[in-house]
């Protein structure tokens, strides 16, 4: 069987620096923070006060009683959607929609919605739950609805493999056009876990930053000495992926080829990142692209800001490119924009996309005092023009093992 | 004091910003634009604002004034009238 060529043909975000991609980029581009002081009632009764926060009211998008029947999850999912099919230019109803689905992956899901619900029972003693409770919690409650708005009737997949959950569900949704299962596919990945229970539940867990006393919106610092950590953030992105002859004879703005997959797992500790792991995925990816190394010419890497994400991924480049690790420009846009959890790969794949169009690479804020383990080109503080930018590599890795790169090409 | 059809018509309006107009007693659900779904979630803010208990066993709505009969009735029973 013949392998189909997929086109990324649309994108759209909801971030901590924007809920547009150029808008987005370009302060990734100018080193713009989106990290600062949590937002929320509950402030005070947390430890870990700093958050990756996104701008978005959900009357201006949905009714009210849209807005109070889908979750926050779900509300920067379907915007994201909108968005991207916009930018695609594609009109749904012209598809075969038995062939046009949508892969999406989330970490915590309807996180909001569970902790109000529990909150209602356990504190307020509460008789009944809200019935849309369960609609609106469920991991796949985002990608059903998404499908509902578009009359989706091809695959609807949710993924959950904690931060690798969206660049699996965009390799996922890939492999689908790819493989002749599907024409067209919604893919990427939304995350809204800022509520009280799962806050305390991270800060239980000991990877969330400190907050740089001096300036908040410096307090993520990866590659960094003086790193402490993991900011949370919330947001979604999703693309539009097409079998490449479809967009190609439609005419489509193509924004770049999706051209390599790869994923595996390090099945090695629930927390503790693998170097054998992340190197086999990111070498998975580029068996599966049939690329040499050498074609890569920025890694948009997982970059979370803890001394184990940072080391351990440094060495798995190196184990991966040798010698020409030291001229990969690799950065952390985490730096800016925090983790964004479930939504994290697709963000940054939204952010690859741009830097391919854009023929500039973003930096990794805060690298004011490397890590003398970590010693790649991680275009710290200054974002950089480039040219002959062809192929850019994504790297998104997870607790609990599961690393899913992500290769796309300029067109 | 407030009907019982005015609480049950605010509530629905202010839920999925209905036309007052289409909430007539014989008005069906599709009529007024809401499933059975939603008729769920009516009952759920009925029961908070009236401080009363709707059975599940109770739900069978056909048109509006079904639902204001079956409140009016569990608001008397339950001495919330």
């Amino acid at each position: 069987m013949t392998l189909r060529r997929v086109a990324v043909t649309g994108q759209g975000i909801v971030s901590p620096l924007g809920n547009d991609p150029a808008a987005f980029f370009a302060a990734l581009m100018a080193g713009q923070s989106g990290i600062r002081r949590l937002q929320a009632d509950f402030v005070d009764q947390l430890d870990c006060r700093i958050a990756a926060q996104a701008d978005f009211d959900p009357l201006q998008h949905y009714t009210r009683h849209q807005a109070s029947s889908l979750d926050r999850v779900t509300q920067f999912a379907l915007f994201a959607t909108r968005q991207s099919i916009a930018s695609a230019g594609i009109d749904m109803a012209g598809l075969d929609l038995a062939r046009t689905g949508i892969c999406l992956g989330t970490g915590m899901a309807g996180a909001g919605s569970l902790d109000d619900a529990y909150a209602r029972l356990y504190r307020d003693n509460a008789s009944r739950l809200k019935p849309f409770t369960v609609l609106m919690a469920m991991n796949s409650a985002a990608a059903s609805q998404i499908a509902l708005e578009h009359k989706l009737r091809g695959p609807n997949l949710t993924y959950s493999t904690a931060c690798s959950s969206s660049a699996v569900a965009i390799g996922e949704a890939f492999r689908l056009i790819r493989h002749g299962y599907a024409d067209t596919m919604l893919a990427g990945g939304s995350e809204a876990l800022l509520t009280y229970g799962t806050i305390r539940a991270w800060e239980a867990l000991r990877t969330l930053a400190k907050e740089d006393e001096s300036d908040p919106s410096a307090s993520c610092k990866p590659f960094s000495a003086n790193r402490s950590g993991l900011v949370l953030g919330e947001g979604a992105a999703i693309v539009v992926l097409e079998d490449w002859d479809r967009a190609q004879a439609r005419g489509a703005n193509i924004l770049a080829e999706l051209v390599a997959y790869g994923s595996g797992n390090d099945g090695a500790h629930i927390t503790q990142p693998s170097v054998d792991g992340q190197a086999a995925a990111m070498r998975a990816a580029l068996a599966d692209g049939a690329l040499a190394p050498e074609a890569i010419g920025y890694v948009n890497a997982h970059g979370t800001g803890t001394v184990l994400n940072d080391r351990t991924e440094t060495e798995a480049i190196k184990q991966v490119f040798g010698t020409r690790a030291y001229q990969i420009p690799v950065s952390s846009t985490k730096s800016m924009h925090g983790h964004l959890m479930g939504a994290a790969g697709a963000v940054e794949f939204v952010a690859c996309l741009q830097a391919l169009a854009k023929q500039a690479l973003p930096p990794t804020r805060n690298l004011t005092t490397p890590d003398p383990e970590c010693d790649l080109d991680y275009v710290a503080n200054t974002g950089r023009q480039v040219s002959g930018l062809e192929y850019v590599m994504s790297n998104s890795f997870a607790f609990g093992g599961t690393s899913a790169v992500l290769v796309a090409r300029r067109t | 004091m407030t009907t019982t059809a005015e609480v049950l018509s605010t509530i629905i309006c202010e839920k999925f910003d209905t036309d007052p107009a289409k909430i007539r007693p014989d008005a069906t659900l599709d009529d007024i634009g809401i499933d059975s779904l939603d008729i769920f979630d009516v009952i759920f803010s009925v029961e908070e604002k009236l401080g009363i208990k709707v059975s599940n066993d109770d739900v069978n709505i056909a048109v509006f004034q079904d639902l204001v009969d079956l409140i009016d009735r569990l608001r008397k029973e339950q001495g919330k009238a």
